[in-house]
């Protein structure tokens, strides 16, 4: 009997940190600067990852574009996937990954975080628009 | 009502149904046909097998669950079949792959499995409160008697996790935790069993994340959680 008064104790307890945790990460959740450039054909963008959102969350180029990206995270793991590019980069906290490819099909495709990343997880989409 | 709410499967039916509610503002139509087809499909699916090899018709609840697990998990981005196909993968694996009669896998997450294993994205969308699966979560683990798979997790991956330098409580799938590992026909109970499998679940879902970041870690870990399960079962309670 004790034991169980033990185990639900240990339970509960915890669940209220995690869960106190989690709702202090979610106060703080500032959006980082974005630092973009370009040179003819070929796009540049430095794309931060973190809880929950890419900055920046969407991405304008041009079909036939070389596209370029820093991949950097803030916080947790990330993914960056596309899948139509067939794009899937994960990337740790502290990392920098590079991303290159061809803009070689038009239309707005969704951005997707590819590691599971916490609970607002769902909300972590941008979008690459390639016109 | 009341008599309705003493039963789990309805409290987990009734709590996927509202978290779909509260998931429709934030996206669009599409969703909402996407998790519609896929809970049909599970459905009809169950309807079919069931009456084909029990010879017999019931309502599809636990179909239903799944249906909508696996719909409201897959990116609703996909070609709209997707859904159906993988609302069929997940009841076909519970009659095909079987061990003294019993499922081995969690027909949702088996499913989720092969959509990860075929890099379809696992956006989690059903996941629309985390507040309200806490709440029911905590009562289902406790009306299930199943703190210690919830403990065991918890207290091996948040312990890995720390070594990495993250607030495991930053990146903790409460949905994951508080209903889909603790499903009755394919997790361990008891105290030994469930903690071992807690920990199993815990470890597998660390070490994917660590080395296999491009496939869904949670969804793998509990594949590999229900494999142990038939071994664990040979556990004395």
């Amino acid at each position: 009997m004790k034991m169980r008064q033990f185990v639900k104790s240990l339970f509960f307890i915890l669940l209220a940190v995690s869960v106190s945790s989690l709702a202090s990460s979610v106060a703080k959740q500032a959006k980082p600067p974005v630092k973009m450039m370009s040179t003819a054909n070929t796009k540049y963008f430095n794309v931060q990852t973190f809880q929950y959102g890419f900055n920046p969350s969407k991405i304008v180029v041009h079909q036939g574009d070389r596209v370029v990206i820093k991949l950097t995270s803030k916080d947790v793991k990330h993914g960056f996937a596309i899948k139509e590019y067939k794009i899937n980069v994960p990337v740790k906290k502290g990392e920098t990954k590079k991303i290159v490819f061809i803009a070689n099909q038009k239309g707005i495709f969704t951005i997707h975080c590819s590691v599971y990343c916490g609970w607002g997880h769902r909300k972590m989409t941008g979008i690459l628009v390639v016109k | 009502m009341r008599k309705f709410f003493l039963n789990q499967w309805n409290i987990v039916l009734a709590l996927l149904f509202v978290l779909f509610l509260i998931a429709i503002p934030g996206e669009n139509f599409r969703f909402v046909l996407w998790v519609i087809v896929g809970v049909i499909s599970a459905a009809l699916c169950e309807l079919a097998l069931g009456f084909f090899i029990r010879h017999k018709l019931t309502f599809p609840r636990s179909a239903t669950i799944s249906g909508f697990i696996v719909s409201g998990i897959i990116s609703y981005h996909e070609p709209l079949y997707y859904v159906a196909i993988f609302a069929a993968i997940a009841i076909v694996s519970k009659y095909l792959i079987t061990y003294r009669h019993r499922h081995i896998f969690n027909p949702a997450n088996f499913s989720l499995c092969v959509a990860t294993l075929f890099s379809l994205p696992l956006t989690w969308t059903i996941e629309s409160n985390v507040y309200l699966v806490i709440i029911v979560g905590i009562y289902l683990v406790y009306t299930l008697r199943k703190f210690y798979p919830v403990i065991g997790f918890l207290v091996s991956f948040s312990a890995l996790i720390a070594f990495t330098k993250i607030n495991p409580a930053m990146m903790l799938g409460w949905f994951f935790i508080l209903i889909m590992l603790i499903e009755p026909k394919t997790s361990s109970g008891g105290r030994l069993r469930g903690l071992v499998f807690g920990v199993i679940v815990g470890v597998s879902a660390f070490l994917f994340y660590q080395f296999l970041p491009k496939y869904d870690f949670l969804v793998l870990a509990l594949f590999i959680g229900n494999l142990f399960n038939p071994l664990l079962a040979r556990i004395p309670a």
